[in-house]
C-alpha cells in the first residue's frame, strides 16, 4: 500500500506558546480507514491542519501524496489538495453561497466542466447524502446535521483519494451519526485505494465506523 | 520624550500599513495573474456580484448626494460670480472642485461607507466561521478567490461611480439651482467643457481607480486579519474604514500635487 500522508518529527507550538506536538510521526496508507482519537485540546484539529499544510510545524516534515509540503509552491499545494475531501466539525460551509453553490464550488473552481454538468453532479451528490431541502437556500439557518450532509457532498464532489472527517458525529444524535457514517463508509468503499481518516474525541464515537487502525494522541505524539 | 516622537511613530505606522497593503495586493495579484485560467468562472461571478453591490446598488445614494452637492456649489457660484461679472468662471469652479477633487473623493467615501465596511465584516465573519480555512482545504487560494475579485470589482465600481457622480453634480446642480437664473444652460455647459482639459479627466479617473483598489485591498486585508473571536470583526471593520479614509486622502493629495502643481 502506498503512503498518502506521512509526518516525520513534527514539533508544533501555537502562537500563544502552547506546545502541541513534540516529535510526532504518522503514516497513512491508500485503502485504509484510520481513526485518530484524542481528548478535547489534545491537538486533533492542529494535526489536521498540519497534515494538510494549512499550518506549518516549527520542526519536522509533512509529505502529501509523496511530496514534501514545504518544498511545494502555493499552486502546487492547491493542486494536491484537490485530492483531499474534508468535512469540518462545524461544516464550514461558505455562508454567502447557496447550498448547491457550496457543492459546486470545488468543481467550478478546479475543472472546465460546463455549468449544467457541475450543477447535475452537485444535485445528484446532495440527493445521495439524503439532502431533501431547497438547493437554493442559504446554509446559515439550516440544522447541524443538514449542514454536515452538505459538507459531505462538497467533500465528495472531486472524488478525492483522501477523505478526512473531523468530529463528524459531534453535536448529532445517534440516528444522525449512523446515517452520516453510512454515507462515509459507502464512499470509502466506492474507490479501492481511498484513504479515510476519522477524527474523534473518544473511541465511543468511532465504534460504528470499524476503522482498520486506531491512533491515539498522547503526550504530544501519535500512538 | 520629544514632541516629535509621537509624530514619527504615526508616520512609521502609516508607512508600515502602506507596505502591508502593497505586499498584500502584490501577492494576491501574483496568484491571480500567474494562473489566469484557474477558477475563472467562480472568480468572474464574484467580480460581477461585487460590481453589482458596490456599483449598481450605490447609484441611488450617489445620485442624491451628487445632486445635493451640485445644488450647493451652483447656488454659491451663481450668487457670488455675477457680482464680479464672472459668470463664465462657473466652469472653472466646477472643474476644479467637482472633477478634480470632490467627485473621486466623495465617490470613494461612499464606497468606503457602503462596501468597505461590508467587505471587512463579511471576510471577518468568514474567518471566524472557518470558511477561509475550508476554502484553503479545497485548494482554493483565498487571495485569488476572496481578495482579487473584490479589489477588482471595487475599482471598476468606484471608477464608474466617480464618473456618474461628476455628471449628476454638474447637470443636477444646474437643473435644480441654476435653471432660470442669469446663467443660461448653454453658457453653463460650454463654460464647463471649455475649462475641462484632458489632464482633469485623466487625474479624476486615475484617482477613482486607485481609490477603488485601495478601498478593496484595505477592506479585505482587515477582514482577513480577524482571528478567532467575533469581537474582532467590528474592530477590524472600524480600522478598515479609518485606514481607507486616511490613505485615500493622502493619495488624493499626492496625485493632485503630481498633476496640478
Amino acid at each position: 500500500m502506498s503512503k498518502l500522508i506521512e509526518a516525520r518529527g513534527l514539533y508544533y507550538q501555537t502562537d500563544s506558546g502552547a506546545l502541541v506536538f513534540e516529535g510526532l510521526d504518522a503514516e497513512f496508507y491508500a485503502g485504509e480507514k484510520a481513526a485518530i482519537i484524542g481528548p478535547l485540546g489534545s491537538g486533533k484539529a492542529a494535526l489536521l491542519r498540519l497534515l494538510m499544510g494549512l499550518d506549518r510545524p516549527q520542526k519536522g516534515r509533512v509529505y502529501l501524496f509523496g511530496k514534501e509540503i514545504d518544498a511545494l509552491k502555493r499552486f502546487e499545494l492547491d493542486t494536491l489538495r484537490q485530492g483531499i475531501g474534508i468535512v469540518f466539525e462545524n461544516a464550514s460551509l461558505i455562508s454567502n453561497l447557496k447550498v448547491v453553490e457550496n457543492v459546486m464550488l470545488p468543481l467550478q473552481y478546479h475543472t472546465d466542466l460546463t455549468l449544467d454538468a457541475v450543477m447535475e453532479r452537485a444535485v445528484s451528490l446532495l440527493e445521495s447524502v439524503g439532502y431533501r431541502g431547497d438547493v437554493w437556500a442559504l446554509p446559515g439557518p439550516l440544522p447541524s446535521y443538514t449542514k454536515k450532509t452538505i459538507a459531505l457532498a462538497r467533500a465528495m464532489v472531486l472524488d478525492p483519494a483522501i477523505m478526512i472527517y473531523d468530529r463528524l458525529m459531534e453535536g448529532l444524535d445517534m440516528h444522525q451519526s449512523l446515517q452520516l457514517l453510512k454515507f462515509a463508509d459507502a464512499f470509502h468503499k466506492a474507490k479501492k485505494d481511498r484513504l479515510s481518516i476519522i477524527i474523534a474525541n473518544d473511541e465511543g464515537d468511532i465504534k460504528d465506523t470499524m476503522p482498520d487502525r486506531i491512533l491515539h494522541i498522547e503526550n504530544r505524539r501519535l500512538f | 520624550m520629544s514632541i516629535f516622537a509621537p509624530i514619527g511613530k504615526a508616520i512609521l505606522s502609516f508607512l508600515h500599513d502602506l507596505y502591508e497593503i502593497a505586499d498584500f495586493v502584490i501577492s494576491s495579484l501574483n496568484t491571480f495573474l500567474f494562473h489566469l485560467t484557474a477558477g475563472r468562472r467562480a472568480i468572474s461571478g464574484i467580480i460581477y456580484k461585487q460590481v453589482y453591490f458596490t456599483g449598481i446598488e450605490a447609484f441611488s445614494i450617489i445620485s442624491w448626494i451628487a445632486a445635493i452637492l451640485g445644488v450647493i456649489i451652483v447656488t454659491q457660484a451663481i450668487s457670488i460670480l455675477p457680482m464680479f461679472g464672472g459668470e463664465r468662471l462657473i466652469g472653472e469652479i466646477l472643474v476644479w472642485v467637482v472633477i478634480r477633487e470632490l467627485g473621486p473623493v466623495f465617490a470613494a467615501i461612499i464606497v468606503i461607507a457602503r462596501s468597505g465596511t461590508a467587505m471587512a465584516a463579511e471576510l471577518g465573519s468568514m474567518r471566524v466561521n472557518n470558511e477561509v480555512i475550508a476554502l484553503e482545504a479545497m485548494g482554493i487560494d483565498p487571495g485569488r478567490y476572496l481578495v482579487m475579485p473584490r479589489v477588482i470589482g471595487t475599482a471598476i465600481s468606484t471608477f464608474v461611480l466617480t464618473f456618474y457622480f461628476e455628471i449628476i453634480t454638474i447637470l443636477g446642480g444646474y437643473l435644480l439651482a441654476g435653471f432660470g437664473k442669469r446663467i443660461t444652460f448653454g453658457m453653463y455647459i460650454s463654460s464647463v467643457l471649455e475649462t475641462m482639459g484632458f489632464t482633469d479627466i485623466i487625474a479624476s479617473l486615475l484617482k477613482s481607480i486607485i481609490f477603488g483598489l485601495i478601498i478593496g485591498a484595505v477592506a479585505t486585508l482587515h477582514g482577513l486579519r480577524v482571528g478567532k473571536s467575533i469581537t474582532e470583526i467590528p474592530q477590524q471593520t472600524t480600522k478598515a474604514v479609518i485606514s481607507s479614509l486616511f490613505i485615500v486622502f493622502i493619495v488624493d493629495g499626492i496625485i493632485t500635487a503630481i498633476f496640478f502643481i
